[in-house]
């Protein structure tokens, strides 16, 4: 891997990532773990964990949990809080893309996308803002996307999603901010991974990223500053990452 | 088969007369928009997760069909 020019130390702090096994949570473990954090991995997949966590075993505690099994995902964190200590963080990267068009609308499929991207990321913020599982002041960061600024056909649930994301995030940044606790979304464009594969086919998507389709990668760098103290001025904001697709 | 006729028909709030044989660049409603309602279709009606850029590679009805035949 390049050297990169800006490194993170997260040594000592611990956070825990929501669908760790795969993009852009994945990403953001791997980084934390190698920027010295201690993070509590979170996925329903096991065999994907269990390879991420052989990465870095000093570093990546795993749990196969369904985040939208809130007892589950409480008592995996208050797990590893016990063993670890209290969360210095959390990342909400945990969610699902399905088309959704109005010629084949699926109320199920777009119900779970919310449960899984929105009301999952609420409760997620909720236990990690609990004074016996944090620290004072912690840092938060959940996944919006360039679809809740620009439409794209198919994709009304996911961008509906997406906006709510943002919106429901600016009113906890208010809620949490007395106890010294910071929330942010970050936006990115369509970055490769196995959720967007399908979408990526677009050319036309494509082409309208002037620096091409995103890498993971492109987008976690954000996402580690959003967490460190240098961005301790910011939150209940919104950060695009797209690769110039909304310009 | 009947079933699976109607079933696109209905997504694709067609007139125009479809059968197996039939070649979708004839259907004047078979544009973009219909392979991503395809594989969505496909999913909820069928349980077949199914990959749009395979979708637009189908000429035919049938070769739709066999999508969801997963043949």
């Amino acid at each position: 891997m390049k050297m990169a020019e800006v490194t993170f130390d997260f040594s000592g702090k611990k956070f825990i990532v929501t669908g760790a096994s795969s993009g852009m949570g994945r990403q953001i473990t791997r980084e934390l773990a190698l920027a010295g954090a201690e993070v509590l991995a979170i996925a329903r997949r096991l065999p994907e964990l269990k390879e991420l966590q052989a990465e870095y075993p000093e570093h990546i505690t795993i749990a196969s949990v369904d985040v939208t099994d809130y007892n589950g995902v409480e008592k995996a964190l208050s797990a590893f809080v016990q063993e670890k200590g209290k969360l210095h963080g959390s990342i909400h990267a945990a969610g699902i893309l399905t088309f959704t068009p109005l010629r084949a609308f699926d109320e199920i499929q777009a119900k779970k996308m919310m449960d899984i991207s929105f009301w999952a990321g609420i409760n997620l913020l909720q236990v990690v803002t609990k004074k016996k599982y944090s620290v004072e002041s912690t840092s938060h960061v959940q996944f919006s996307s360039v679809s809740a600024w620009k439409g794209q056909k198919g994709l009304s649930a996911y961008s509906a999603t997406k906006g709510a994301a943002q919106a429901g995030m600016r009113s906890i940044a208010k809620e949490i901010a007395e106890r010294g606790h910071r929330v942010n979304v970050v936006s990115p464009g369509w970055v490769n991974t196995d959720m967007t594969r399908d979408l990526l086919t677009n050319d036309t998507i494509a082409k309208e990223h002037l620096l091409g389709i995103g890498k993971p990668e492109d987008v976690s760098g954000m996402v580690l500053f959003l967490l460190s103290d240098r961005a301790q001025w910011i939150t209940g904001a919104d950060f695009v990452v797209d690769g110039g697709y909304l310009a | 088969m009947e079933k699976f006729l109607q079933d696109l028909i209905d997504m694709l709030d067609s007139e125009t007369h479809i059968t197996m044989n039939s070649y979708l660049s004839d259907i004047e409603e078979w544009d973009s928009l219909s392979v991503i309602s395809f594989v969505a279709m496909a999913d909820i009606n069928y349980g077949k997760k199914l990959v749009a850029t395979d979708i637009r590679k189908a000429q035919t009805v049938q070769n739709l069909y066999n999508f969801i035949a997963g043949e």
